[in-house]
């Protein structure tokens, strides 16, 4: 079920979400289509109550939408059941979320370890990717390290770390770089893109700082719900 | 790999003081419930013991007496009467008076049961005569003038070769040896031959007429104790004749004892159950933004409530090893006017409860669990959609 | 403020004070069976207008094993500080009704001096010669009426009853009041080894002058009666078979109980502060002094102990009131006062710990949340 190589890896087509009924109902989404292809990364830029968490919630399975379709590596996410969906999360989609990233009674490479397992990676396999990918994302010597005893900026390598040890189809990056300085927050979307492109995922960032976004190959604009591709960005 | 029960442990050896704390409180209630159980079989063991450890099939009693052996007294011509029953083995009398007695450990109150009349000479009862007695742990039957008494007051000085002065009357024991479980109504119980016995009472009050409480019958191989019961209760007049089981429940206040210790325990063992069952919901809402991290993740309601479960059962299990340790030390240090015993049983039994009290407990966070919406995960610090979510269509993330 | 947090998250409430209630209904129902227990087991000792109680030498205080000649009384009652003496018999045994058998204890009394019942309402205390008995009113529930007739099972004189007293109960049985003729008879059919050709009583009782000096007549009474041993009524009650016991291994259990509800409050409140750790920082940096988040915080503790208690009383109400009239179990005020507090005083030590230390928090901590 993995998507050929010229196949989109994200494919959203008129997809709509509202919020609440009658005269209290909020359209997070509204008739949005998104294509995403392997290896590329979309930001997602837009003000509060835009719809971007929502399209985020929308590709993980963790939204089902009211109307449209989404294709996440051949498989269609809005026809998955409740329970497959959470599988479809653990096999597919990478996750990278603002804060609660990281399990705080697990070290850093436990952390891995429990998101391949979830996956249902063996355990040799997983070992050894997650012993690479600490190492890849400059954390050699803190797999030890309880969460806590990390930088912000360290926690959130750990995290992509973690979002990518299952070989996800898709990683979704919400906000990652929100509580980091500027600096470090550049440099960890930087790594985001990187490893993306490197790998073959799709990726789709959600941000509302511009500078981050410039590590993209497309900016996406959200307002009241509706999707508009801006321009590419420059690789980062 | 990183397996719901790898997750529950991880997440208890990272908060050991908390998990100290955990084990300390379930331990402690489980401690109550198995203290409640084993006093409870303390007491039902020193009231009834004698009874338990007697190896008659059948005790006949007064009609009279309601079944209390200290309420009974029987003519001595009803044990050649039941002697001559078919398909009875042995029939022998069966005293019980209480005395004070004078010995080593100074002065207290005695229950002397005599049992079977006295063999020939001075030597200990043999043969059909022996069927009866409770087996001595160390040391041998009795003989006149002789006594057995109970294990646990070996300890305080009563052991073989002491002796016994009973008052009134001032009749005197040697002790021969000594048996487990062989007190009855919760004293210092010694045991002679019914000759010995009835010296003794008689010696207390030359006035008084000495007779048996009861008899104690041993069925012949292959009769059965419910044809023999009637063929007795039938051939000694004014008699009730009570399986050794149904003499052991009819001792008095053993019902209520049995009761009223069951109602402690089943209290008990609900407040520990909803106690293990709102510590672990409390753990579990104080660990909500995990279990959302994991859901949003794509972990399965079944696998985190497996870890809530399996942690559930790692708490209890060292709990119940912690009170079973407790239980086992208060056991071994009480003295013999109340010894506490925690039999295997017992622990096993209490240890069943513990299991399926622990798994009961887990429904109410496991629930909590399978409530959340993985949605959740996406929501800014302090959002309100941390909070238990029930699947709304409106729900925001 | 946070008082009005529990009532706003009910959910939580209820969990804790359900929880709290369990083990309170625990310690309150073992209060109101020792209670009721010891009642019921030493009542008629308890409401004896009895001082002192003297059993013979070698009876270790036993009622059942001390035996003094009638003829004693008036060397006693002769003796400085001594008002009256009188005598006592006791006698558990089982009498039949015209439907039914109860077991009862028979208590022979002179009807006169210090240990008699008191005055029979309605009806009479039997006279001098009298095969009769005043009842406790107890047995009223079992169908007794005046003019019934009680059939000793063991033999010995049938008894008319001509009084209900209210004279409580003796080793958990209803007692009934003979004379200590009558008595003597009862007890020869029940346990002829005990049979007297002279007429006996188990115990002697004194009543004291209004100078009299406690020890001092306990002393003389003693040596006048071969070393007897002379105790007063409260000893006297622990002196019923078993009843000692039974205070001690209830006691132990009760406190046991209260141990656990003071372990089970300091774990929740160390929860619940850990929970609040940086919410509670907040506070602290917004100004609240430690004290007055202590006082809010022990008064999440206090009020589910209190709901709790309050729900446990009622439960125990209607369990007593379920329970068969033989439960053992009575639950008076002053002992049930007593245990709510003593359940309070429990919560709240177990709290104190945890809620000094949640109080105490560094506020810097809301700064490294940043």
């Amino acid at each position: 079920m993995t998507a050929e190589p010229n196949e989109a890896a994200v494919r959203l087509t008129g997809v709509s979400k509202t919020y609440g009924r009658g005269r209290t109902a909020v359209a997070a989404l509204r008739d949005a289509s998104l294509t995403v292809m392997p290896g590329e990364l979309v930001a997602v830029m837009g003000p509060s109550g835009s719809g971007k968490s929502t399209l985020l919630a929308v590709i993980g399975g963790l939204l089902t939408p009211d109307t449209g379709t989404v294709v996440v590596g051949g498989v269609e996410v809005t026809a998955l059941s409740r329970g497959s969906r959470a599988r479809y999360r653990a096999t597919r989609v990478g996750f990278v979320f603002q804060s609660l990233n990281l399990v705080p009674f697990l070290t850093a490479r436990e952390n891995l370890l429990l998101m391949a397992s979830l996956a249902g990676t063996t355990r040799t396999a997983a070992r050894r990717r997650a012993g690479n990918l600490l190492a890849e994302l400059g954390l050699e010597g803190r797999e030890r390290d309880f969460p806590g005893q990390l930088s912000g900026g360290e926690q959130q390598r750990v995290a992509i770390a973690r979002a990518l040890i299952h070989e996800p189809a898709v990683l979704l990056a919400d906000e990652p770089t929100a509580s980091l300085d500027t600096e470090r927050g550049y440099a960890v979307a930087v790594l985001l893109a990187r490893e993306v492109r490197r790998r073959r995922t799709a990726g789709v960032l959600v941000t509302h700082d511009p500078r981050m976004a410039s590590v993209a190959d497309r900016v996406v604009r959200a307002a009241d719900g509706s999707l508009t591709e801006t321009a590419d960005a420059k690789a980062g | 790999m990183m397996g719901a029960v790898n997750l529950a442990i991880a997440q208890l050896r990272r908060a050991p003081g908390r998990t100290a704390l955990l084990v300390l409180v379930v331990a402690v209630l489980l401690f109550l419930v198995q203290y409640l159980a084993a006093v409870s079989s303390s007491l039902q063991e020193l009231n009834t013991g004698a009874l338990r450890q007697l190896r008659a099939d059948l005790i006949i009693y007064s009609a009279s007496s309601d079944g209390s052996l200290d309420a009974s007294r029987l003519p001595a011509s009803a044990v050649v009467m039941a002697a001559r029953v078919g398909g009875v083995a042995v029939a022998q009398p069966l005293g019980l008076a209480d005395f004070t007695a004078t010995g080593p450990g100074g002065r207290y109150e005695l229950g002397l049961i005599g049992l079977g009349e006295d063999p020939a000479g001075r030597g200990a009862p043999a043969g059909p005569a022996a069927a009866m007695w409770p087996r001595p742990a160390s040391g041998s039957l009795p003989g006149p003038a002789g006594a057995l008494t109970d294990t646990t007051e070996v300890a305080a000085g009563l052991g073989t070769g002491r002796r016994l002065t009973l008052r009134p009357g001032g009749i005197s024991l040697r002790v021969t040896g000594a048996a487990s479980g062989i007190r009855y109504d919760g004293l210092v119980t010694a045991w002679t031959t019914f000759g010995s016995w009835a010296r003794a009472v008689r010696a207390g009050n030359p006035a008084g007429a000495v007779l048996p409480n009861a008899v104690a019958v041993r069925a012949d191989p292959g009769v059965a104790a419910g044809v023999l019961a009637g063929r007795l209760a039938a051939a000694v007049p004014g008699s009730t004749v009570l399986t050794r089981s149904a003499a052991i429940a009819g001792v008095p206040g053993a019902g209520v004892l049995a009761a009223t210790f069951g109602l402690l325990i089943a209290v008990a063992f609900i407040a520990a159950v909803l106690v293990v069952s709102s510590v672990f919901l409390l753990v579990t809402v104080q660990r909500q933004r995990v279990w959302v991290l994991l859901r949003g993740l794509g972990a399965t309601a079944g696998r985190l409530g497996l870890a809530v479960m399996a942690q559930a059962v790692v708490v209890v299990a060292a709990a119940f090893a912690a009170a079973s340790a407790a239980l086992a030390a208060v056991a071994a240090t009480s003295g013999a006017a109340f010894p506490v015993h925690a039999p295997g049983g017992l622990i096993a039994a209490t240890a069943a409860a513990a299991l399926t009290g622990t798994l009961l407990s887990c429904i109410l966070p496991v629930r909590r669990i399978g409530r959340l919406d993985p949605a959740a995960a996406l929501a800014r610090p302090g959002a309100t959609a941390l909070l238990p979510a029930r699947r709304r269509a409106g729900d925001r993330p | 403020m946070m008082v009005i947090e529990l009532w706003r998250r009910p959910g939580r409430l209820a969990g804790v004070t359900v929880t709290m209630t369990a083990l309170a209904a625990l310690a309150v129902i073992l209060v109101s069976l020792s209670s009721g227990l010891w009642a019921g087991a030493t009542g008629a000792i308890g409401r004896s207008s009895a001082d002192e109680f003297a059993f013979s030498r070698d009876s270790l205080g036993s009622f059942a094993r001390s035996r003094f000649p009638l003829t004693e009384l008036a060397r006693v009652a002769r003796l400085p500080g001594v008002r009256a003496a009188g005598a006592l018999g006791t006698l558990t045994t089982a009498m039949s009704l015209p439907h039914q058998t109860v077991d009862v204890a028979v208590m022979g009394s002179q009807f006169s001096g210090p240990g008699a019942p008191p005055a029979a309402l309605p009806g009479r205390l039997p006279r001098a010669g009298e095969d009769a008995a005043a009842v406790d009113v107890a047995l009223r529930a079992d169908g007794v009426r005046l003019g019934s007739w009680l059939r000793p099972l063991a033999g010995g004189p049938r008894l008319r009853v001509t009084g209900f007293v209210a004279a409580g109960q003796f080793e958990l049985l209803p007692t009934v009041w003979t004379s200590l003729a009558t008595w003597q008879a009862l007890s020869a059919a029940a346990q002829p080894e005990s049979s007297s050709s002279v007429p006996v009583a188990q115990v002697l009782t004194v009543s004291l002058t209004a100078r009299a000096r406690q020890r001092q007549v306990q002393d003389e009474v003693s040596a006048a009666l071969g070393g007897a041993t002379v105790i007063g009524r409260d000893q006297a009650m622990l002196a019923v078979p078993g009843a000692a016991a039974m205070r001690t291994t209830i006691a132990e259990l009760i406190a046991a109980v209260l141990g656990v509800a003071a372990a089970v409050c300091a774990l929740f409140s160390a929860l619940q502060a850990a929970e609040r750790r940086a919410e509670l920082a907040r506070l602290r940096a917004l100004g609240a002094s430690a004290r007055r988040l202590g006082m809010t915080l022990l008064a999440q503790t206090g009020i589910p102990a209190i709901l709790a208690v309050g729900a446990a009383f009622l439960l125990t109400a209607a369990l007593l009131a379920a329970a068969p009239p033989q439960f053992p179990a009575a639950l008076p005020l002053p002992d049930a006062a007593g245990t709510g507090a003593l359940i309070l005083l429990a919560a709240g030590a177990g709290a104190i710990v945890p809620v000094v230390r949640a109080a105490s928090v560094d506020p810097m901590i809301t700064m490294e949340e940043q």
